[in-house]
């Protein structure tokens, strides 16, 4: 066996791996529990007016169901019936020709165009989650609209003179739905939060109350069938946008930024620091994103507390974990069960499980951040993870960083001392290999796996030193890898290494540099048939099936949606 | 002390209980719609609505009962058309729909004797070969109905039992169905000086 090499010691004779950085805690502040009830630091609901308009649903049942069972329904024609004559008596001539021609504003076709020119932009702007929502609201404001007509089967106003055009039974009022529906789908779709939706909601507003009295004027509909089809176009898609795809989790932006960089601004901003002096008692000054070009996975940080001194956070919520989810979902079907593949069920579960990792990292004594905990944002739905900050780190990829011999040694001693500590990372590339000092540090190891197979360690190994020969060549880094690796073990590692065991990154990297790593160091190593890493199953087999039937069903589904909502 | 729960979740619960009261089985709020003679309680509302679509209609049509394997499927009512169609077991989806409007082109039609009061009834035979489609046209003061025969098999007795089933109800005895109704004067149609 290679000589294994001990780690440099530092001038005060301890190693770097075991110095351990004191938390930082708030002076004169502290931490604190938040008692039951009260609301936690970024609450996940509907907002005032979205409350308002839920409660305004929720009235619009009642009646319903109170006419149902009381037979109030003559009384509240009557008062309907005195409120229209009254505004019929208001017609004139000039009048009535301004609103004849209004109703050209709710004509099918002005309703087709306006759903497409809410979805166009949002599927343009691969804001599918909410082209999901609103094609789901048309959905279901088409059929409870349609089913309401025709179960309460009320007919137009009688003993007066409907002067407009009209389809159908005259309660809930389906223009007033469709209008409503169509124009706030248009308003969380392509509007960002702040000035301009409040104007797209005043105008929306404006258009409403426009066509009410239009439709009211001409006799078309009753008072109350267009303030409880207002109320139902308005509250459904209202509460469907804001419980579905808030917009603190999916913002409207213009900007091509990955999905999974979360806006760190306004509330949840304050939300957080709120969260990390409560929970963690830290006095933060500024929280901003860092680093956001090497992640994929969550929103990095960087914590600058009171003191000046910065800790490193990691946003999770849960588009991460369906981005989670969907990762291994992909690896399955692609390459079969290959390791543990499980999903986790919560965000919570998420970043509790990193959690550890980080504090079996830091108890196997190996360069990796130590951990401070992690704070809840928003229960079951976002949380903040904190960690030490690598100042004046930077990443092994980075032209002036120098990756000489003790450098190499030191990558190799890593992945040797995680094998002895039977822990593996899983995502070895050149955004996780940092160099401080002339000392390889490694980070991000939410991937990481206790008790890896030996396939998965042997992987780990290969990418490390296909990081080094970027930096370096083959040559050098295999001599260098032969003082604390046997050859078999390194032939073991590029046995094992294929498209899916490399990172993207990585394959990217390796894919400009244009050398021909991999082969190379197969060529050093002695020759080793290659590891299988295709795992046929039946599980796999027929989870490959439900996913095709699924997507084919999804897919019928998805035309039939679009036809239902008349958008096709 | 009351537990905080999920705004979202408690509206969801609410919006779906809303659309399972509304909803029920599928279709059935439809075959509710019925337009059946039986002023002025059942199926009003769809005559009402009905007669509402053709203003100058003296006459509504509407269904007395159902012949065996015949069920209502569809209405579908918009200003200055009226229209509701028919299945039948033996003769198919659609097979038979009936539609008014306020005129019609009869050119290409045969006049025959007509079955129901105050009407001039008009026959056109498109096919008997395989699939029966014909259509049927009765005029009267200020409108026009249409029935469609549309049948997989060829159906004269099928015909027979639509001119047994289908008839019509008189705007009179509409306006008179609202008037009890309402109790206040008010009828189907405005004043004759409001129109």
């Amino acid at each position: 066996m290679a000589e294994i090499l001990e780690p440099a010691r530092s001038a005060n004779g301890r190693t770097p791996s075991s110095s351990t950085p004191r938390l930082p805690v708030a002076s004169g502040g502290g931490r604190r529990r938040r008692p039951s009830g009260e609301r936690p630091p970024l609450p996940h609901d509907l907002s005032r007016s979205g409350r308002w308009w839920a409660w305004a649903a929720c009235g619009v049942l009642a009646v319903w169901l109170t006419i149902a069972f009381t037979g109030l329904g003559p009384a509240v024609d009557r008062v309907d019936l005195v409120i229209l004559r009254w505004i019929v008596g208001l017609r004139r001539e000039p009048l009535t020709d301004v609103a004849v021609a209004l109703q050209a504003v709710t004509e099918d076709r002005v309703i087709l165009l306006l759903r497409w020119a809410a979805l166009l932009p949002a599927l343009w702007y691969r804001r599918f989650r909410h082209a999901g929502v609103f094609i789901g609201c048309i959905l279901f404001s088409t059929w409870l609209t349609a089913n309401l007509s025709y179960g309460l089967g009320r007919p137009r106003p009688v003993g007066i003179a409907v002067l407009g055009e009209w389809s159908g039974f005259s309660h809930p009022s389906s223009v007033m739905v469709d209008l409503a529906v169509a124009m706030l789908g248009c308003t969380y779709l392509l509007t960002p939060r702040g000035r301009w939706r409040s104007y797209a909601k005043l105008a929306t507003a404006l258009a409403l109350a426009a066509v009410v009295a239009m439709r009211l004027y001409l006799g078309v509909n009753h008072p109350t069938d267009l303030l409880f089809g207002t109320i139902l176009g308005v509250a459904i898609p209202l509460i469907a946008f804001r419980t579905l795809v808030p917009n603190d989790s999916f913002p409207i932006t213009y900007t091509r930024s990955k999905g999974a960089h979360l806006d760190v601004g306004g509330l949840r901003g304050e939300a957080m620091k709120r969260a990390l002096e409560e929970q963690l008692g830290l006095a933060v000054d500024s929280i901003r994103p860092f680093g956001l070009d090497g992640s994929a996975g969550s929103t990095p940080l960087r914590i600058t507390l009171a003191d000046g001194r910065a800790l490193f956070g990691k946003l999770y919520a849960a588009t991460h974990l369906r981005a989670d989810r969907s990762y291994k979902l992909m690896r399955t079907l692609l390459y079969g069960r290959l390791e543990d593949e499980s999903t986790f069920s919560t965000v919570r579960r998420l970043v509790q499980y990193e959690d550890y990792l980080l504090r079996l990292f830091a108890d196997a004594d190996l360069p990796s951040p130590k951990p401070c905990g992690f704070v809840e944002i928003t229960p079951e739905r976002e949380y903040l993870l904190v960690t030490e900050f690598f100042e004046g780190a930077r990443e092994i990829g980075d032209p002036e960083v120098g990756v000489d011999e003790a450098v190499i040694d030191d990558a190799l001693l890593q992945v040797r001392r995680m094998w002895q500590a039977g822990l593996a990372h899983r995502d070895v590339k050149p955004a996780n290999v940092l160099v401080r000092d002339g000392r390889v540090l490694l980070i991000d190891v939410a991937f990481s796996e206790v008790r890896p197979s030996p396939w998965r360690q042997a992987v780990d190994l290969a990418n490390m030193m296909l990081c080094l020969a970027l930096r370096t060549d083959p040559e050098t880094v295999y001599q260098r890898a032969l003082l604390q690796y046997s050859p078999d073990e390194i032939a073991e590692a590029f046995a094992a290494t294929r498209g899916l065991t490399l990172t993207s990154q990585l394959r990217a990297r390796i894919r400009e540099d244009g050398r021909n790593l991999i082969d190379r160091f197969r060529e050093l190593a002695p020759p080793r048939p290659p590891i299988r890493i295709q795992r046929w199953s039946v599980r796999r087999i027929g989870l490959t099936a439900s996913v095709l039937v699924a997507s084919a069903l999804g897919l019928a589904l998805t035309i039939g949606a679009f036809q239902g909502a008349k958008l096709l | 002390m009351r537990l905080r729960r999920s705004w979202s979740g408690q509206v969801s619960t609410v919006l779906v209980a809303v659309a399972m009261l509304a909803g029920g089985a599928c279709g059935v709020p439809q075959r509710q719609a019925a337009p059946l003679c039986r002023l002025p309680s059942e199926g009003a509302d769809t005559l009402i609505l009905m007669a509402q679509a053709v203003p100058t209609a003296d006459r509504v049509p509407c269904v007395t009962s159902y012949q065996d394997g015949w069920h209502f499927a569809s209405l579908e009512v918009r200003s200055g058309r009226s229209r509701f169609t028919l299945d039948n077991d033996r003769a198919g989806v659609s097979a038979m729909r009936v539609e008014m409007t306020p005129s019609c082109d009869t050119r290409e039609y045969t006049e025959i004797g007509s079955d129901e009061p105050d009407t001039l009834r008009f026959e056109r035979v498109l096919s008997v070969e395989g699939r029966f489609r014909a259509m049927r046209a009765y005029k009267f003061a200020g409108g026009c109905v249409t029935y469609r025969f549309q049948f997989d098999q060829r159906g004269q007795a099928l015909v027979n039992e639509v001119s047994a089933m289908v008839t019509f109800v008189t705007r009179d005895a509409i306006d008179a169905a609202v008037r009890s109704t309402h109790r206040d004067g008010i009828g189907l149609d405005p004043p004759p000086a409001a129109r």
